[in-house]
């Protein structure tokens, strides 16, 4: 199967490196200091699962090998529109992307862009970090979660799973991907953003009592939105990601934490943001959600 | 008048140097490198109607050159207590200690140590900053409103009203004190909260659409408690402040104190502020999620420069 990577930061390329592992025909788009580093050495990923060090097909520009079977859509959500825009014509005739992006809104901008059926939801679960142009660092699990967007299974779905499983990184097919991609903007909306705001890992914002109250009051406020938008969860949900983060997480650095230390763009319009937007199609008030993406807007130009 | 300004700062500094240029017999207790600058190089003023420069009487210890007939208490609210012991028996009979320090809770601590009828309290109403040791910057306004605690017309007010605006600075005696302390709290609970986490510039934040959304909705919950707690105050009051920070020349370059502590590395003064709206409301059955927002991250925050500090380290003016 040809695989487009269309943003190999640490995510796509991670993703990506282990498909070509297992034999598939992977092509990684990126761009700057990345992209010529993958060119002129290829990519490493350094992973406790293995290492892996080899010469990639790298481009700026999507076309250059298209069409694709299977587009992993990787790029930060403030890139969607533009990354769309270069990714016109490449899709093969039932070609599939999964869109892996942070927030609830790139499946809608992509189905608008290349038809809803050849779009599906994924969630990434995995802990990498790019240390350096073309060299990916891997500490924790690797696994994509993804589904048909009206839910139910498929038989391409099952085809990708096939693949993803062949290369390890399968997680689950799963049946209801909306309320998977709800359950992850649960965590990420509240941990990306209070961490980013602090400077505090997640686990030294749950120890302090405050800091615990005020990733409830957030989580509950993005549950009530998930809700109202059809994600089937309840408050157990919120339970299980706080034990989860407690027990698996207290050193975690969150990747919008990452980038505000390197002084990078802030994706925090895809978190709190497209909470805000759901909410107010449903008219339910999220105060504190509005009052960290106030904090998130200020803090971006400036440090 | 024999005056110590007990926390030297920018405040202390700036209302300690303006009645020294008027012949006060004026006293400043401070630490560390900024106390030694003082020392060794006076006082170096640099204000928007002109610069100067003070030899100062300085010292580490209150009790040095006690006593004294007042005391601007100037320190940050989380050293009240401390400072307070460190003041005690230096001041003469009859003396008056004065609060300029933000929130509305300091007044009550030092009467605990203090008899109530020597202390009073008031608003410094005045932009500046102490830019590196010893030198003072003054940006903006040169005001006071100040009284007594319970609102009451005493002959002292006058003297200290007339004492300030000999020295330039316009006195404004108030007899409703709560309403001044929770108008001050209301500006300091929008502004200086939205500021340090946005790390920006009282400009920066109200030109943004979001960034002045939440200034105004904090200023609100402010409005809302106080009320509760006796303060003469309207949603309106909120706004016309709001829309007259607007105004103010160089706002980009207004810069609140609890940002500049940020930025110096220093322990924020955000309990006096948020931690100050949200006890009081909850004594009124009250809901301020903003504030409770704005309270979590800044203590979180906090923390986080109190771990980064090397163990025993001051924290001190560049």
């Amino acid at each position: 199967m040809k695989i487009l990577v269309m943003g190999a930061g640490a995510v796509g390329a991670y993703f990506g490196a282990r498909l070509v592992e297992a034999g598939e025909d992977v092509v990684f788009c990126a761009r700057g200091e990345n992209l010529r580093a993958m060119r002129e050495r290829g990519l490493e990923v350094r992973s406790p699962r293995g290492d892996f060090k080899q010469p990639v097909r790298a481009s700026a520009d999507p076309r250059e090998f298209a069409p694709y079977d299977l587009v992993l859509f990787c790029v930060k959500a403030y890139d969607t529109v533009g990354a769309i825009e270069a990714m016109q014509g490449t899709l093969a005739p039932a070609g599939a992307i999964i869109n892996l992006q942070n927030g609830v809104e790139g499946e809608a901008r992509l189905a608008e862009a290349f038809g809803s059926g050849n779009v599906m939801g994924g969630n990434a679960r995995v802990g990498v970090e790019l240390v350096a142009p073309g060299v990916v660092h891997h500490f924790t699990t690797g696994a994509i979660e993804f589904g048909e967007l009206e839910g139910g299974e498929s038989e391409r779905a099952r085809r990708i799973a096939e693949i993803f499983s062949r290369a390890g990184i399968l997680g689950e097919l799963s049946p209801e991907i909306t309320t998977s991609r709800w359950s992850k903007l649960l965590w990420n909306s509240a941990f990306n953003t209070v961490t980013t705001l602090t400077r505090r890992t997640v686990g030294e914002v749950l120890d302090d009592p405050e800091g615990e109250r005020l990733i409830r009051t957030l989580m509950n406020e993005t549950l009530a939105v998930a809700q109202a938008d059809g994600a089937r969860l309840g408050p157990d949900r919120i339970e299980s990601l706080l034990e989860h983060s407690r027990r698996n997480l207290r050193p975690l650095k969150t990747s919008t934490q990452q980038d505000f230390e390197r002084g990078k763009r802030l994706e925090y319009d895809a978190l709190s943001g497209a909470v805000i937007r759901a909410a107010r199609r449903h008219c339910i008030a999220v105060p504190a959600t509005e009052t960290i993406y106030a904090m998130l807007k200020l803090l971006v130009p400036h440090e | 008048m024999k005056t110590l300004v007990m926390g030297a700062g920018a405040i202390g500094a700036f209302y300690g140097a303006w009645l020294q240029k008027a012949g006060e017999d004026v006293y400043y207790c401070a630490r560390g490198v900024h106390l030694a600058a003082m020392k060794e190089r006076g006082l170096e003023v640099h204000s928007i109607e002109g610069d100067f420069k003070l030899a100062v009487k300085a010292s580490a210890d209150p009790r040095e050159f006690a006593p004294y007939e007042l005391v601007l208490f100037c320190v940050k609210s989380y050293d009240t207590i401390a400072a307070a012991r460190q003041l005690e028996g230096c001041l003469a009979p009859g003396g008056i200690l004065l609060t300029l320090q933000n929130g509305v809770e300091n007044e009550a601590a030092l009467c605990t140590i203090f008899p109530r009828e020597s202390v009073m309290g008031g608003n410094a109403r005045v932009g500046a900053e102490i830019a590196a040791p010893g030198k003072l910057v003054h940006t903006a306004g040169k005001m006071i409103e100040f009284g007594e605690l319970n609102g009451s017309d005493t002959p002292r007010a006058h003297r200290l009203a007339e004492m300030f605006r000999r020295a330039g600075i316009l006195g404004e005696l108030t007899h409703d004190f709560v309403t001044i302390r929770w108008d001050k709290l209301m500006g300091n609970n929008g502004t200086n909260t939205v500021c340090t986490l946005g790390r920006c510039s009282l400009g920066a934040a109200l030109s943004d659409p979001d960034g002045f959304e939440t200034v105004r909705r904090l200023m609100i919950e402010t409005v809302i408690v106080g009320r509760a707690e006796g303060a003469r105050m309207s949603e309106e009051r909120a706004e016309a402040l709001l829309a007259n920070l607007k105004k103010i020349p160089h706002l980009d370059e207004v810069r609140p104190s609890t940002l500049q502590d940020y930025e110096r590395g220093k322990r924020l003064e955000y309990d006096a502020i948020t931690g100050a709206v949200i006890r009081a409301a909850r004594r009124h059955g009250i809901d301020v999620p903003v504030t409770e927002t704005m309270h979590a991250l800044l203590k979180l925050l906090d923390a986080g420069i109190e771990a980064a500090r090397p163990r025993g380290a001051e924290a001190l003016p560049r």
